[in-house]
């Protein structure tokens, strides 16, 4: 347990490395569900896998925990090869999307399963199955059988039993699937804590995208068996690089777009025009924008790197603290952009078909690939 | 229009209300009379038949309706019958152990195998389930006999001088046979409480540390142990009742309470006799449904 400090989702990459997936690929047969991933996952990080279903999310993990062998690849966990390690030699532990609790054995025997098949002593393991309920809050249930208990607290349990042999990474397929969104939105702040106090690696599968970002040190956005793209959560939502991703996670503009190569290379879109960092293929391809990176303000006043346009109101949705702006780029244009803004910083003025001056950053456009 | 149709629409249940619950009553009355009459007829009422004819006596062979525990006192007073009674008991436990542990071993390789395999081999093992009894029991004395296949296959391996007569006509081959004739009904309800067994508690055990070995004996034996032993129960009912294998590979030492039973009914003609053993037996019959039952639901709970 010792390692990394526990940190925020912003410093994702302060993390030693743990695991590296070297061109990790699945096929049956003809049909690829995983086409090959490079990744490494950080020591004590909360790695999260996220994607629709069918998108290979649960194959990485069946991989890791060793049910499913690569069918290209390999596993390295501290530079050591364990692609052909059997599942009961890996220092992994998994929380089943099911639970998988045993229905046969009480808690406190189903939270010492994983102690007892390594023949640790009973006093040795009476006592970190205490402790490691004491932590989930599950002291009172240790005799009571898994029927008896509600969603929530089977999922502590299942919990408990993948923590109590302080494997070096924990693997939680889909682990908050089957509970209310009320509970879901509790278990999620307590994982968090958990993960945080005992500072162990943390691989979760999700396709919720709210709790990707909510909990995550770093995102794994994958669809039909690819990875789109990894980042911190806030690169994920800001700085989608594809437009699966750019669509995956809340409201986003996405606009068409012209890249010029050579050695200014550049994008051209409804928004204007603006250089590029780095080089890329020229060709078509688009750009997004979130409709919050937008706020209201006067061509006089854009400040280096923010650009402004004005654009004509077509309508405006109150939604409480926000308000939600379709604004059409100039007049006669095709494209529309939502815009997002705080409610009191729209004052009273604006009104439907008036023109309203947008700013925004350059820095929050992101250019997709195609 | 709509007046009309309104008023029209409104008279008729009305009308109606008054008839339909008439014959709605006359329907169900008719469909409870089926669903509780049809099974009284063809089970409760030859039970009760049995029951009260337990209660009566013979007098020179001619059946005397006066009510007497005389049977039952016979029964037990008799030690032949006590005797065949706990040999059948006997000889029915060890046909329902056999059954459970080959039983058990054949549906864990099938359950264990994946794919078409799997179930093509499922098929195979319960087949002789539709296969008539008295051939399967004809099958089992052409390899257990004198000239059987067993006995050729033994003198051929050089195991033995010459063909023995070991297997045939005694309670040895009559446990063979019904531990071969029954296997299948053991089979099929070990290989559902293993299906039971759901693949994620085999996946969580090893993914805890547990070896095959381990995994085997902490998850899978426990879970589908209870559903085992229900099926065990059923093959042991069904050989406590069995007379047709005892008199066909039994011989004079495959004496068992089934024929006992159909002895009463047959050669000696003392029906009173018989139908109070066939109670005795299906007493003991209620009792082992009753532990199975229980063992099931114990093992539900949990």
């Amino acid at each position: 347990m010792i390692g990394a400090p526990s940190t925020g989702a912003d410093a994702g990459m302060s993390f030693r490395n743990l695991i590296h997936l070297a061109g990790v690929g699945k096929s049956y047969g003809a049909v690829n569900v995983l086409k090959p991933v490079d990744l490494t996952i950080g020591d004590g990080e909360f790695l999260t896998i996220l994607g629709p279903s069918g998108s290979g999310k649960t194959t990485i993990l069946r991989m890791l925990g060793g049910f499913t062998p690569p069918s290209t690849g390999r596993i390295l966990l501290d530079g050591v090869d364990i692609t052909d390690m059997p599942i009961f030699e890996r220092p992994f532990n998994t929380v089943f999307q099911d639970y998988a609790l045993f229905p046969h054995m009480s808690v406190a025997k189903n939270v010492g399963y994983g102690l007892k098949m390594r023949r640790r002593p009973r006093a040795e393991i009476d006592a970190k199955v205490a402790d490691v309920l004491a932590m989930v809050e599950l002291s009172d249930k240790a005799g009571r059988y898994p029927a008896e208990l509600s969603g929530g607290q089977r999922q502590r349990v299942a919990l408990a039993r993948a923590i109590v042999c302080e494997p070096k990474v924990v693997l939680l397929d889909e682990p908050l699937g089957a509970l209310d969104a009320e509970l879901r939105r509790s278990m999620q702040d307590f994982l968090k804590a958990l993960q945080r106090r005992i500072r162990t690696t943390f691989v979760f599968i999700t396709h919720d995208q709210e709790e990707a970002i909510s909990m995550s040190d770093r995102i794994v956005v994958m669809d039909h068996g690819k990875v789109e793209q990894v980042g911190t959560p806030k690169d994920i939502y800001y700085r989608p690089q594809s437009e699966f991703v750019a669509k995956f996670f809340g409201e986003n503009n996405i606009l068409p777009a012209r890249l010029t190569a050579g050695a200014d290379p550049a994008i051209e879109s409804p928004l204007g025009g603006h250089a590029l960092h780095g080089a890329a293929p020229a060709g078509t391809c688009s750009v997004a924008i979130r409709p919050e990176s937008f706020s209201l303000g006067e061509a006089a006043n854009t400040a280096a790197g923010q650009r402004s346009m004005v654009g004509r109101l077509e309508s405006l949705t109150f939604l409480g603290a926000t308000t939600q702006l379709v604004v059409r780029l100039g007049d006669g244009s095709p494209h529309t952009v939502k815009v997002r803004l705080p409610t009191p910083d729209l004052g009273e003025g604006v009104g439907i078909g008036e023109a309203v001056s947008l700013r925004w950053s350059t820095a929050d456009v992101s250019v997709l690939n195609a | 229009m709509t007046d009309l149709s309104l008023a029209a629409s409104g008279a008729d249940p009305a009308i109606a209300g008054a008839r339909a619950p008439h014959r709605r009553w006359l329907r169900r009355t008719a469909l409870r009379l089926a669903v509780y009459g049809v099974p009284a007829l063809l089970i409760l009422v030859p039970l009760a038949t049995f029951l009260v004819y337990s209660f009566w006596t013979t007098v020179d062979g001619r059946v005397v309706q006066s009510f007497t525990l005389a049977n039952y006192v016979d029964f037990l007073a008799k030690p032949v019958y006590r005797g065949v009674f706990t040999g059948t008991l006997w000889l029915a436990s060890i046909v329902a152990t056999t059954s459970l542990i080959f039983g058990y071993i054949i549906a864990y390789l099938v359950w264990r195998l994946e794919g078409r395999l799997r179930y093509f081999l499922l098929l195979l093992s319960v087949i002789p389930l539709a296969m008539n009894y008295i051939v399967k029991i004809y099958a089992m004395r052409n390899i257990l006999g004198y000239n059987g296949s067993l006995n050729w296959l033994l003198v051929h391996a050089g195991l033995i001088e010459a063909p023995s007569k070991l297997f045939i006509f005694n309670q040895t081959a009559v446990m063979i046979t019904m531990a071969v004739i029954y296997l299948p009904y053991a089979i099929l309800p070990i290989f559902l409480s293993l299906e039971r067994v759901s693949p994620s508690l085999l996946a969580a055990s090893a993914d805890l540390g547990g070896r095959p070995g381990q995994t085997f004996r902490n998850v899978v034996l426990p879970l589908s142990l209870p559903g085992s032993i229900v099926g065990a129960l059923f093959v042991m009912v069904l050989a406590l009742g069995d007379y047709l294998t005892p008199q066909m590979v039994g011989g004079n030492q495959g004496f068992t309470f089934g024929r006992a039973i159909w002895s009463q009914f047959g050669m000696a003609f003392n029906w009173p006799f018989g139908a109070a053993l066939a109670v005795v037996l299906l007493l003991s019959v209620v009792l082992i449904i009753l532990v199975a039952a229980a063992i099931s639901r114990h093992a539900r709970v949990k």
